[in-house]
């Protein structure tokens, strides 16, 4: 009996390399570990959840059908959010398709329940992450922040996913971030910029001796 | 306007991970607004970063089932190729250099300047001062021309006329 092989060690780039040689489980490996990424990133890049999830099914077929081109001197990562927003802005560009709004209404479909009270305690959390703060910038903002602080990607690879220069990012992660503290500082999110803000003693932080 | 350059500086020195300059320092010690703007952009920076862990967490695994029947549909993936491009490298370079080189040739031998024929000389200056007259005769006015043109008339009537009728018109004009 043939023993599925492990790839939980595996590296995102060593999963790649295997499944351009041919190895099916080692991409559907990689759909485990970028399904949900990808569903976050693209998350301003579509009229309705359907719409996301066809999305992201149609990044990960693109990538399976071109798996062979990959050049493993980029990371994967890079490689497959590139594909996925040149994916996303040639939809966008064919449907005229607005974005999904981040918030409340996409959980409006939860069925009510025994559970109800606990899925209540989850959006109360969910509406605290400052993601949904995140998700009311322009989509590039929002992605450029993602790919920056969710996959931690130096400015170079989210010059080269996103198709910008390395100064174009700088300056949109510069005022994502101004954008951010406005908006945190409107009266809803009070506590959300407090807490960002108050959390380190920057004086002592910022000392020149 | 000094703050937006700071507050630029700031957001490069997160980005680029290296640290802030001691200008920089020095103005955030002295700048309240630009201070609370490094701390909020560092924190909001962690809490970007975790709260998108918990983002992941609550992800819908059917769209991943979803993604993988879908594979199914389109078969083994195709195996790499790129060995072989990768050995045929070196071929394709030398054909192009040889394509290049003989190009190159090519430009050569055909663009080789062509000997100047011997051009036959337009006139031969028979009379050294050929130039001279006929610059004199074009500098001449039409008026003067004329002028000459009736005073020959006039001269050739008189001499008619001294002949027919044997009158002595005496000699011209001094």
């Amino acid at each position: 009996m043939d023993k599925m092989p492990s790839f939980a060690d595996a590296s995102d780039e060593g999963l790649a390399a295997r499944a351009a040689a041919g190895s099916r489980a080692a991409f559907e490996e990689l759909v485990n570990r970028y399904t949900g990424r990808l569903f976050h990133f693209l998350k301003l890049r579509s009229a309705s959840r359907e719409d996301l999830e066809d999305l992201v099914q149609e990044t990960f077929l693109k990538a399976y059908r071109n798996i062979s081109r990959y050049d493993a001197k980029w990371k994967f990562a890079t490689w497959l959010y590139t594909m996925a927003v040149r994916l996303a802005i040639s939809r966008h560009r064919a449907a005229g398709t607005g974005r999904v709004r981040t918030g409340a209404e996409d959980l409006e479909c939860s069925s009510p329940g025994p559970q109800e009270t606990l899925l209540r305690g989850e959006e109360a959390q969910r509406q605290k992450n400052i993601w949904n703060v995140a998700g009311t910038l322009s989509p590039s903002a929002y992605e450029a922040l993602w790919l920056r602080y969710a996959e931690d990607m130096p400015v170079k690879d989210i010059a080269r996913a996103m198709g910008k220069t390395q100064v174009g990012i700088r300056a949109l992660l510069y005022r994502s971030r101004m954008k951010l503290a406005k908006r945190l500082k409107a009266p809803e999110h009070q506590g959300q910029f407090e807490a960002a803000a108050g959390a380190v003693p920057v004086e002592r932080k910022y000392s020149v001796l | 306007m000094l703050c937006r350059i700071y507050r630029w500086k700031v957001s490069g020195a997160i980005d680029s991970g290296k640290p802030m300059s001691d200008a920089v320092k020095r103005h955030l010690l002295r700048c309240a607004s630009c201070r609370e703007f490094a701390g909020f952009a560092e924190d909001t920076g962690r809490r970007l970063t975790r709260d998108a862990g918990v983002l992941l967490g609550s992800v819908d695994p059917s769209l991943g089932k979803r993604v993988q029947a879908s594979l199914g549909d389109l078969g083994e993936a195709a195996p790499s190729h790129a060995g072989a491009t990768l050995r045929l490298r070196p071929i394709l370079a030398a054909v192009a250099a040889l394509f290049i080189v003989g190009a190159g040739v090519l430009w050569l031998v055909r663009s080789r300047p062509q000997p100047t024929p011997e051009l036959a000389p337009p006139f031969q200056i028979e009379k050294p001062g050929f130039y001279l007259e006929a610059a004199v005769e074009k500098a001449r006015s039409p008026y003067e021309k004329e002028m000459r043109l009736w005073k020959e008339t006039f001269d050739g009537a008189a001499k008619t006329l001294e002949a027919c009728f044997d009158i002595g018109l005496g000699e011209g004009p001094d």
